[in-house]
């Protein structure tokens, strides 16, 4: 497995701890305060009814277990069940026999829903009052597991986005350092691939000659890759050194490099930095040179426009190249670029506040056009 | 020797494998693109194709899918710069026979083409210098028509410069490949069991040494 995937798993997997732990705490937090709540709420209740009874303690035993039974139906309609018992004498039982105990306050299960169970005595001039109260806790829970799952469905759709987001995020930062490898590798196997050659066979002096050529054009195609790399990286840094620069002296130079291409500049002087116009210039003709045959490269007061009369590239490449898109080895060859040219043109305009676009129409050529905003 | 189809886009490199293979004796043929590999197919029937999955025109992992279903009892080598995982697992799942990522050492990519070679039973076995004829399969050895007596190691050293003829090895290197990497030895061990070769087999001119690094056997 890659670094940057195993990298990405800890980070993820740290992230998860963190938003499932954050969200389980609060969770038992929220929880604790409402059982905690309802336990003050049912010792009330079970207060109410102690209170009750002792009030009517001076009524005759009849009228009072009416009353008392009045209440206590009450409390059994909200789904509360209670016993009120004066000595030996049961004044109202709405209260199953299971839930009986010895402990003042438990959690106790009754035709498996669980219950809140109080239980409350008091000596009154030598009679005992004792008052059972259980309280069904079912709906207190059930509130809580549907928060807790919502959590969890929280949880999961924002580790999801999260994930996605750092997931393209750590890629998009390591996916240059896989195409920088992919991209040495060609030049790397010719200079090792030739010099083994040399090493190995019984070689004449022509295919010496040969050999030597190729290690040496793949030496100069390795230091243009790594001189566009390091481009990228001072643009990417922001390093510019933006001054006034004869542009005409400029299509000049880019002539002399290209005798075949036609220029002309409207303009006299264009700010930007000299070393990064020059390359952006070189990487436009470049590319055009590799998809057509006649080519034009103009100034203005609003572009540089680099034409080719070279095929129409279709639609979907069309957009991927002005969305800046990687480009697979197809597309990029029927772009008529090689390795970091287009990406390294993209870069050097927008470090100046550019716009590159590519233009291309069916008997029009294609254009590159990096817009001054 | 086999007829080996090299397709492989960046023109350097197509030659280099080329001319690789044309010293051990092998012929290479080139093409430059999908379009152009499947062309030379229809023309000429090889033994190996040795196949860049970047190609110009389509999609390498594509056309090696075309070629197991038109071409399917001809072995494919991928050599590519990919050396993601998932890429070699595609590519040897395709139906590609090996997988070699670049840079490659041109000895490596020799001794698995002729790996695949032996595997698909393309490989030359009869070898011919002057008049010493080697059986690889049968592994006898005549000179004038009479049977050399060769050791083993010595067969085994023969065989590793007829393998790769034209080719100089070093002497760590054949060490490695006749003894094996646990062969803890001196090069100069190389050197004894040469010399007994020359002198059995009469090959002083045809085994080169090549100086401070090793033997060439040449044909």
């Amino acid at each position: 497995m890659q670094v940057w995937k195993k990298n990405f798993l800890i980070t993820y997997g740290m992230f998860l701890i963190v938003i499932y732990g954050g969200f389980l705490l609060l969770d038992n937090y929220i929880s604790r305060n409402e059982f905690i709540q309802w336990v003050e709420h049912a010792y009330n209740d079970e207060k109410s009814l102690f209170y009750l009874a002792e009030g009517l303690k001076e009524e005759e035993l009849s009228r009072m277990s009416m009353n008392i039974n009045a209440a206590v139906q009450n409390y059994r309609e909200s789904g509360i069940l209670t016993r009120v018992q004066m000595n030996t004498y049961t004044v109202a039982d709405y209260f199953p026999e299971e839930l009986s105990g010895s402990r003042t306050i438990e959690i106790k299960k009754y035709k498996g829903e669980r219950f809140l169970v109080i239980r409350g005595v008091k000596e009154m001039d030598g009679d005992g009052l004792e008052v059972s109260y259980a309280k069904n806790l079912e709906a207190l829970f059930e509130v809580q597991e549907r928060r807790l799952f919502m959590f969890c469905a929280v949880g999961l759709a924002f580790s999801a986005g999260i994930g996605i987001l750092l997931y393209m995020s750590m890629r998009r930062v390591n996916r240059p350092v896989n195409q920088i490898a992919h991209e040495l590798r060609t030049p790397l196997t010719g200079i090792r691939g030739y010099a083994e050659y040399l090493m190995m066979g019984k070689l004449t002096e022509e295919d010496r000659f040969f050999a030597a050529r190729q290690i040496v054009d793949s030496a100069k195609n390795l230091e243009s890759i790594t001189e566009k790399l390091l481009i990228m990286g001072n643009v990417k840094e922001g390093s510019l050194q933006i001054r006034r620069m004869d542009i005409r002296r400029l299509l000049d130079e880019l002539k002399e490099q290209y005798p075949d291409i036609k220029t002309d500049s409207r303009i006299e002087y264009l700010n930007g930095d000299e070393t990064l116009v020059r390359c952006l210039l070189e990487n436009l003709t470049a590319n055009a040179l590799s998809a057509g045959i006649h080519i034009k490269v103009t100034v203005d007061e609003s572009c540089i426009c680099v034409w080719n009369d070279g095929e129409l590239l279709d639609e979907k490449l069309l957009r991927a190249v002005n969305k800046g898109q990687e480009l697979s080895g197809l597309a990029e060859s029927q772009a008529g670029r090689h390795g970091y040219g287009i990406q390294v043109c993209r870069e050097i305009a927008l470090a100046h506040g550019w716009k590159l676009r590519y233009l291309s129409a069916e008997e029009e050529g294609t254009t590159a056009i990096c817009r001054f905003r | 020797m086999a007829d080996i189809l090299i397709i492989e886009d960046d023109k350097k490199i197509n030659e280099l494998i080329r001319r690789t293979l044309s010293m051990t004796g092998h012929q290479g043929l080139t093409a430059f693109s999908g379009r152009e590999a499947l062309l030379v197919l229809e023309q000429k029937r090889v033994a190996l194709i040795l196949l860049d999955i970047g190609l110009p025109d389509m999609d390498g992992f594509l056309l090696m899918r075309r070629l197991a279903e038109d071409y399917g009892d001809i072995p494919v080598i991928c050599v590519t710069a990919r050396d993601e995982v998932p890429d070699r697992v595609k590519g040897l799942m395709g139906g590609a026979e090996d997988y070699i990522v670049k840079p490659f050492a041109v000895e490596e990519l020799l001794a698995r083409v002729q790996v695949v070679l032996r595997r698909f039973q393309k490989e030359q076995n009869i070898y011919i210098i002057r008049d010493v004829k080697v059986n690889l399969a049968s592994g006898i050895v005549t000179k004038g028509g009479r049977v050399t007596e060769l050791t083993n190691r010595e067969f085994e050293l023969l065989k590793i410069l007829l393998i790769n003829k034209n080719i100089a090895l070093s002497r760590e290197r054949l060490l490695d490949l006749a003894w094996g990497m646990d062969f803890y030895g001196d090069a100069r061990t190389v050197d004894v069991h040469i010399r007994r070769i020359r002198k059995k087999l009469g090959l002083e001119e045809d085994i080169k040494t090549i100086f401070k690094y090793g033997y060439r056997l040449e044909m």
